[in-house]
């Protein structure tokens, strides 16, 4: 039986074509102070590589300790699209 | 992501934003889960007790005669704690609960009547919240019982008696005398 993983290093795209290089997506938490009038939660999100394709991971928005409505304007669920070559 | 302003104090708030993707989805996910942490831009309340100046000591319960204020209101309910600084004058208020929203209250006084002659007495009541807020205020007690005493000689004295215990006998107690 054989066993197929991805391989998140790129410097192994030299390997040969049984192995597929997939880049990762990470994302960092953040901190925003309550302004009058409102602010933005600014989430970032990074590939470590450019995309070799368009692709679209899907988010969706939890409540925790706040509030929807209240303490931010939910969101639908929804996508976020990295075009090609896009980190 | 749009966030709101709003007039509560309040700790810190999160929420969350939660990726996925299908299989055919050319990306590995590092982390599922990215968190938002909303800081209160909102100061603490202050906290205000107000008492009436003063209050004859048979007064017996002042119905709503204390009074809260607070500078802002609360998301949540709150309880203070009110407490007399003499309880001989004044009972302790003791609890008293804020609803959400709301920026004040009226609580009762309690003035003991006591049988002693005690000048007024300066009283302060107390008003504390686990949150931090703070004050007190003060009120005097008026004294009912007259400074003037009764005296009752139970005896004769003659000459030569020398020094007689006991000799003389107050018909209330006093807390302060100078005979």
């Amino acid at each position: 039986m054989t066993r197929f993983e991805y391989d998140t290093n790129p410097s192994n795209q030299t390997a040969f074509g049984s192995v597929m290089f997939v880049p990762v997506l990470t994302g960092a938490n953040v901190t925003v102070t309550e302004t009058p009038g409102g602010t933005n939660a600014t989430f970032d999100f990074q590939l470590n590589v450019p995309a070799t394709q368009e692709f679209a991971v899907n988010f969706r928005v939890l409540p925790g300790s706040a509030t929807p409505g209240r303490d931010y304007t939910p969101l639908a669920p929804a996508e976020i699209v990295f075009p090609l070559g896009h980190t | 992501m749009p966030v709101l302003d709003d007039v509560f104090h309040e700790s810190a708030e999160q929420f969350s934003v939660m990726l996925s993707t299908t299989n055919m989805t050319p990306v590995l996910l590092g982390q599922t889960n990215i968190t938002a942490t909303i800081l209160d831009d909102d100061p603490l309340p202050t906290l205000i007790v107000r008492l009436p100046a003063d209050a004859l000591e048979t007064s017996g319960t002042l119905t709503n005669a204390g009074s809260l204020q607070l500078s802002a209101p609360f998301e949540e309910d709150i309880e203070i704690t009110l407490t007399s600084s003499d309880q001989t004058e004044i009972l302790s208020p003791g609890a008293l609960m804020l609803p959400a929203g709301q920026t004040n209250a009226t609580f009762n006084l309690r003035v003991v009547d006591d049988l002693i002659y005690d000048p007024n007495q300066t009283v302060t009541i107390t008003a504390s919240c686990t949150n931090g807020m703070l004050d007190s205020a003060q009120m005097v007690v008026l004294d009912n019982e007259l400074p003037n005493l009764t005296v009752t000689v139970s005896f004769k004295p003659t000459e030569g008696d020398g020094t007689v215990t006991n000799a003389i006998r107050l018909t209330s107690p006093v807390a302060l005398a100078r005979i």
